[in-house]
């Protein structure tokens, strides 16, 4: 049976920065990445910008790493293989091709799956979603005869769809279930601020809005709504959520609930098992809460994080995490957890007649998160005030007031 | 190029001459900066800027450039070549 020190479920950048993490202080320790796909590390970031995505500059500009680097690096590289089952008493993984590896140390960095749409026909040709780099093939690929495409979701896919779909020259035309843009995690307002881009831009947006049935032979050709209306087209973008396959899991002992539950040292409930990226569902000191975070920025200082705990080194895992997408005139920036909830005090900043409006999400005395229309300038200072548990009870009047300097509540250094 | 920002890079032992940052596909990973921090910062709209294009030796600089996961940091050579990505 083939063994390992170091056995790494993923080569996402989650799993691949853990990896780089563990060969700076153990050179020798043996280590494998276990991977669904079948290339080397890449940039899931880059496949939906339009650099990329119309082929301003080389296909090969997404990888991130080559073959060479494994090898150099002595990372024995599983590609083209999905983990099926795990005996964590045995330290056991087995493996889709029926192989087992046995390790010492098990990083679970297994990201998390596009969402399927389930209506009738979303199985024929020409209906995409946007995971992997052979998805994005696919959606180049139709791209260059499709001429009306139909967006499913509104969010960062939708998002950056309908940005990419009209620079290639599309009609496109956007369906949401929800009443706004990306509704609950952007308010109403800016949600609204999205929606006049996308308007400005000639995206159609039907709102409360659901399929009924793809309509087409093999290859779609349009789709019947629930209110009976057909829309022709020859392409749909799918981008209806995320969600993590831990059935596999279920008889292993493993805690895990939308994810794999971590402690603050991403660590999960089973000894010597570790989580990072998309999938941990783990404890953020900061914000005293559990959450799943899924942006590059995250996965990338779990990654490390974890390789760090994995090498024998104890780290909290204590990071402000971020997100910028930007498109057709307007920049949407999420800082920390901007989920909705009853416990939240939102303060606006700023506002949609502005062109600049931002939300400062408050849980008790202290700042959570943040949305951010227009605003980035101010994702640096209110990662700053969640990092430092600013007491901001007194300050909802500066909070409020977009011309006042969020950088003056900072503690003095 | 649409929005990009260019700096010199004058360091005695280095083949770079040139650093630039397309601000356009920047997204503030910020993964160079943690490669260099005495190389690139944040400003204030969340995008990197150079602040010491001397500081780093050429094989950190190129693997700061690798980091980007959009590919915004381009590198060029005294012949005006590009040398990353």
């Amino acid at each position: 049976m083939e063994s390992y020190k170091y056995l790494i479920v993923g080569g996402g950048i989650a799993g691949v920065t853990a990896a780089e993490t563990i060969r700076q202080t153990d050179k020798d320790g043996s280590l494998a990445i276990i991977s669904d796909e079948t290339y080397p590390l890449y940039s899931r970031v880059m496949l939906s910008k339009p650099p990329f995505f119309l082929g301003k500059i080389p296909f090969e500009s997404i990888y991130m790493k080559g073959p060479e680097w494994y090898a150099e690096n002595h990372i024995a590289y599983l590609a083209g293989k999905t983990a099926t089952a795990l005996l964590p008493a045995e330290k056991i993984l087995t493996l889709s091709d029926g192989s087992k590896i046995k390790y010492e140390k098990l990083l679970l960095a297994l990201g998390v799956a596009a969402r399927t749409w389930a209506v009738p026909g979303a199985e024929k040709k020409g209906v995409h979603y946007l995971r992997t780099l052979d998805q994005g093939r696919g959606v180049i690929e139709s791209i260059k005869t499709a001429k009306r495409a139909i967006i499913i979701g509104g969010g960062f896919i939708g998002f950056e769809m309908a940005d990419l779909l009209r620079l290639a020259g599309l009609e496109a035309t956007m369906l949401i279930r929800e009443k706004y843009f990306w509704e609950p995690l952007l308010d109403e307002k800016s949600g609204q601020m999205v929606e006049a881009a996308l308007l400005r831009t000639g995206v159609a947006i039907m709102r409360e809005t659901e399929v009924a049935e793809v309509l087409g032979t093999d290859v779609v050709s349009g789709v019947r709504l629930k209110n009976g209306e057909v829309l022709p087209c020859d392409m749909i973008m799918c981008g209806i959520g995320v969600f993590s396959p831990l059935d596999w899991l279920k008889d292993s002992g493993m805690k895990f609930g939308r994810g794999i539950i971590a402690n603050e040292y991403l660590a999960t409930n089973i000894p010597d098992i570790w989580t990072a990226g998309d999938v941990a569902e783990y404890r953020d000191i900061l914000l005293e809460e559990t959450l799943e975070l899924g942006n590059w920025a995250n996965a990338r200082e779990q990654g490390r994080v974890a390789g760090i705990n994995m090498a024998g080194e104890p780290m909290k895992f204590k990071f402000v995490s971020f997100y910028t997408t930007q498109g057709m005139g307007v920049t949407i920036t999420f800082v920390g957890d901007v989920h909705p909830g009853p416990d939240r005090t939102i303060i606006a900043r700023g506002s949609p007649e502005l062109n600049s409006y931002g939300r400062i999400i408050i849980v008790g005395k202290e700042l959570v998160g943040a949305t951010l229309m227009n605003r980035t300038k101010e994702m640096s200072v209110i990662s700053k005030l969640i990092d430092h548990n600013v007491d901001v009870s007194a300050h909802h009047a500066e909070l409020g007031d977009p011309n006042f300097d969020l950088a003056k509540l900072l503690p003095a250094n | 190029m649409a929005n990009t920002k260019e700096y010199s890079r004058n360091r005695a032992d280095s083949k770079i001459s040139k650093i630039v940052i397309d601000r356009d596909l920047c997204i503030g990973a910020a993964s160079c900066i943690a490669v260099s921090g005495a190389t690139y910062e944040l400003d204030g709209e969340n995008k990197v800027i150079v602040i010491g294009a001397n500081e780093a030796d050429d094989d950190t600089l190129l693997l700061s450039a690798q980091s980007c996961p959009t590919k915004a940091i381009f590198l060029y050579d005294k012949e005006g070549k590009q040398v990353f990505p």
